[in-house]
């Protein structure tokens, strides 16, 4: 890693008054912005909205699971508001939730460039975000869609309603996806300050690039998957119909080539956050820095080889079985290479309790549970006794908000700061922390138990002897809920008072967003940066902070 | 391959002077390359290799060619060494990884015999489609969008 | 892994001044600009290789289960229009890459020349595949339950048919859409935008173009060489 060869331009000395979110006010400068900073928190707000209304779902999906048989809703609306809930919190929340805010925010910042390499291609996928969200949505509201997010045919190829609408504001969507992956990527390459050497990046930019080359290899096969489901249903092409000669498992293997990557498209930038919160709380440089940056890359790769996990019990041969569930298991190396890099960076570190950090060890918990219990799904024998049970909703919860929405949410607290330019209250964000992560178990640990029992998913009655579990789980929901509404009051209220104003750097961290002022001058940096010295390397950064307030 | 010092050179040098060259010649050689490319492919299109895979491969082969001779001159990567070819050439790995995965599955699945009435053990719900899979494709499109059509086809397709 | 790459047909960088009007905010030079395009439309071109693979692999399924109704619906293709097609393509390509050689010798007129050639070369292959189209919907000959040809020997014929119309169909919207940004590139050269300090835009409309072009030549033996 490269040591401090020059004195670092002082980017954040001589700054003037105005800053990204005071320049240029008024509501049509924001909405035609190319600011990365600006378009990350339209993105934010937009995703939010949206993660609002998958949780409201989720909690009126919860609330009718607590008798086995009618409780608020009918089994039609059921099923309609279950495939609203998916494909909303997959397709509009998880997917863009970490890159597309997060990432749009502090990515060039960390490169020490004044924006991504394409700034009017970002306000387009922003776009495009918004007019897919509304397509979809709209599909599901105005036409009735009940066939899960997953949409497999011959059902969703036959029956009548939204799907049509469904399938192009899949496309839509994806190619917003696509937009912000080919930007980071051109960014990330060409883009990146004096003496930002690969192995000078921050982990969350490796994160960000193994996404981006998910994003851009997956992406478009979802799309050809989504003209080819709409040319079965505008004219019964026959191409996933056995009754026409074509073959419907060749629809599941479309659709899982691009959404078993997509999982990790959601949980690598997880994974980015946590790598950025972990080192900087326990003020200590990150362990294993390569292998962290490689397994990122290597995870993005072997994701393409594992999707037929996901059809062990749909026709597909035994032969292909045996071979996905031996490279399922081969995935796991990377994700553990990770987790037990972040322990050892932890290990004999000064941990200062941060609203971050605790998020940050709550993913771990979760994830480590979901990535474990992911281990069993991709045995072929075990998974085809728990295949489309409760195993697999619990299953796939902890990874996404376990794993995803958690990072996201340490991350969120580690740069509300520097996005907003106010500190929220550490003991109130700690209590929804807490509130959060006993919640979430609390929700889902019953889903496992559900299960293994053989409580199938999907299901809009039950037997009598599940419905325990299932208040459980409702109860539980309704903390999460609780616990959520209490992060968002918490990191809110500060907008409103001046008194709550952020340190350049409250954190102590060492890449280059924390060199600039919070929140951020329009472009970032005055002058060139240059860098000197490793993203995790606290010394120097105090060093050069000091020296800088000094001259 | 020194990644350290790489990202000093990743704002590209001003002012290099860098002779633009003129490829004219090896425009003109590729175009007529790839007509004759074109001429054997017909010609091979004529001849049976063996099997149909086989003769599907050998076109596949000559179109690859083709498609190599398109991607180095007419764009490029021929004298562009680099980011951009790896970039071209990974997506053609993670194409042949999608073919050749859901190809292992394809060939390598069980037949579904023909289910027999008297059968045992064949529920009444699931129907193996009997062979031929196909049927003449049902005519006139109004009704296209509820599938109705395939399920007078007698395909399992409606639910 | 080095990613600097002097481009290829030779941005002159020594024109191209820090402050040339072409060059955005947020890049230091023209180079780095020009290099960050690049890349750019490359990643694009892979997306749209992976959007293709999905149709090819339905295509190679479909063929393989239905091997006979392949060959038997590929004898109503007319192979001399296709080979036509092919070679209209692979001279439009020709025309492109001296265009975007003309504009980086700085050889405006002659640019100007290989576009129009270009753009007409499109015209001609949409024309083509007009002629062709409007056949095979006389005869019937066409995808799912639009297909009602009488004379198919062999069931599942129209399985052809619904990959032939979606194949050449997506290819289609691509060869138009390609001539529309040809269209806007000729506008722009004749109001003298591009020049050999600046004619990024030209480039990357050959990638592209060369691209529809290279997918054209895996469609065309699948499509009309079935043996």
């Amino acid at each position: 890693m490269a040591e401090v060869l020059m004195q670092r331009t002082p980017a954040a000395l001589h700054e003037p008054e105005g800053n990204f979110l005071t320049e240029n006010p008024g509501l049509k400068n924001w909405l035609f912005t190319v600011d990365h900073k600006r378009i990350g928190l339209m993105y934010f707000w937009t995703i939010m909205t949206m993660f609002f209304v998958g949780g409201v779902l989720a909690l009126v999906l919860r609330t009718e699971l607590l008798t086995p048989k009618t409780t608020i809703v009918s089994a039609e609306v059921y099923n309609q508001l279950f495939t609203l809930h998916g494909v909303i919190m997959t397709f509009l929340v998880l997917v863009p939730v970490i890159p597309a805010t997060l990432g749009n925010f502090v990515l060039p910042m960390m490169l020490g460039a004044k924006d991504v390499a394409f700034p009017r291609l970002n306000l387009l996928s922003y776009y495009l975000y918004v007019f897919g969200a509304l397509l979809a949505v709209g599909a599901i509201i105005g036409g009735g869609l009940d066939t899960g997010w997953t949409f497999y045919t011959p059902y969703s190829s036959t029956i009548s309603g939204g799907v049509s609408i469904m399938t192009m504001g899949a496309f839509v969507l994806g190619f917003s996806s696509i937009l912000t992956g080919v930007n980071f990527i051109a960014t990330i390459h060409k883009l990146r300050a004096p003496g930002l050497s690969w192995y000078n990046m921050p982990l969350f930019i490796w994160g960000m690039y193994a996404t981006a080359v998910i994003q851009v290899l997956a992406t478009p096969v979802i799309g050809i998957t989504m003209v080819l489901l709409l040319m079965e249903r505008l004219f019964q092409v026959g191409i996933f119909d056995a009754s026409l000669g074509g073959d419907p498992v060749l629809f599941q293997h479309f659709f899982w080539f691009y959404s078993h990557p997509v999982v990790y498209i959601m949980i690598l930038p997880g994974m980015a956050c946590i790598s950025e919160v972990i080192p900087t709380f326990s003020h200590k440089p990150i362990f294993g820095y390569k292998a962290i940056a490689w397994s990122s890359v290597g995870i993005a790769v072997v994701s393409f080889f594992v999707w037929g996990h996901h059809m062990f019990v749909s026709g597909q041969s035994e032969f292909a079985g045996a071979i996905f569930s031996f490279l399922t298991f081969v995935v796991a190396i990377p994700s553990g290479v990770k987790v037990f890099n972040w322990l050892a960076t932890m290990y004999r570190g000064s941990i200062s309790l941060g609203a971050p950090m605790l998020y940050a060890i709550s993913f771990l918990l979760l994830f480590g549970i979901g990535g474990l219990t992911g281990l069993f799904l991709g045995t072929v024998a075990v998974d085809v006794h728990l295949h489309d049970t409760y195993f697999i909703v619990a299953h796939f919860h902890y990874v996404m908000m376990g794993g995803t929405l958690i990072a996201f949410f340490a991350g969120l607290h580690y740069w509300w700061p520097k996005m907003y330019g106010r500190m929220y209250n550490e003991l109130w964000a700690a209590i929804g922390c807490l509130f959060v992560f006993l919640g979430f178990n609390g929700t889902f640990i019953p889903q496992f138990l559900l299960g293994s029992r053989g409580m199938p998913r999907r299901y809009y009655n039950y037997l009598d002897q599940f419905q325990f579990l299932h208040v459980a789980s409702t109860i539980g929901s309704y903390l999460l809920g609780v616990g959520l509404v209490i992060m968002a009051v918490t990191l809110i209220v500060p907008l409103f008072r001046k008194r709550y104003d952020a340190p350049n750097n409250p954190w102590g961290a060492a890449s280059l967003e924390w060199t600039v002022s919070s929140p951020p001058p329009t472009h970032n940096f005055h002058h060139v940066p240059v860098v000197t010295h490793g993203p995790y390397d606290f010394k120097a950064a105090r060093r050069l902070e000091q020296m800088e307030s000094h001259s | 391959m020194s990644v350290e010092n790489e990202a000093m050179e990743s704002i590209p040098h001003h002012g290099e002077e860098v002779h633009t060259h003129n490829h004219t010649k090896w425009y003109v050689a590729n175009i007529l390359a790839l007509f004759v490319l074109t001429g054997i492919t017909v010609l091979a299109a004529g001849i049976n290799f063996g099997s149909n895979t086989v003769n599907l491969m050998i076109a596949m082969a000559i179109a690859t060619v083709k498609a190599g001779l398109v991607a180095l001159i007419f764009m490029h990567l021929l004298w562009e060494k680099g980011m951009n070819a790896v970039i071209f050439l990974s997506s053609l790995f993670f194409v042949a990884l999608f073919m050749s995965f859901t190809f292992f599955d394809v060939e390598t699945r069980a037949k579904i015999e023909p289910a027999t009435p008297s059968e045992p053990g064949v529920s009444a719900g699931y129907q193996p489609a009997p062979l031929p899979l196909y049927v003449v494709a049902p005519k006139g499109g109004a009704a296209s969008e509820h599938g109705e059509a395939a399920k007078a086809a007698g395909g399992q397709a409606a639910h | 892994m080095s990613d600097i790459a002097i481009p290829a047909g030779g941005q002159a960088h020594a024109h191209a001044s820090p402050h040339s009007r072409h060059l955005q905010h947020h890049f230091h030079n023209s180079a780095q600009q020009f290099e960050a395009s690049k890349i750019g439309m490359w990643l694009f071109l892979v997306t749209e290789i992976l959007l293709f693979s999905g149709l090819f692999l339905a295509y190679f399924m479909l063929q393989t289960r239905h091997p006979q109704a392949f060959i038997e619906a590929h004898h109503h293709l007319d192979r001399s229009l296709g080979v036509l097609n092919t070679l209209v393509l692979l001279v439009s390509s020709f025309t492109m890459v001296m265009a975007v050689q003309s504009a980086a010798l700085n050889r405006i007129k002659a640019t100007l020349i290989y576009l129009y050639a270009t753009f007409g070369l499109g015209g001609v292959f949409l024309f083509v595949k007009y002629i062709e189209y409007s056949h095979k919907f006389h005869d019937g000959l066409l995808l799912g339950n639009l297909f009602s040809y009488k004379g198919a020997n062999v069931p599942g014929e129209y399985l052809f048919f619904s990959m032939y119309f979606v194949m050449t169909g997506i290819h289609g919207i691509h060869i138009i859409v390609g001539m529309g940004v040809i269209a806007y590139l000729i506008w722009r050269t004749h109001q003298r935008v591009f020049s050999s300090a600046y004619y990024t835009p030209i480039d990357l409309t050959g990638l592209y173009w060369h691209l529809v072009d290279l997918i054209w030549i895996f469609l065309f033996p699948l499509l009309y060489l079935v043996s």
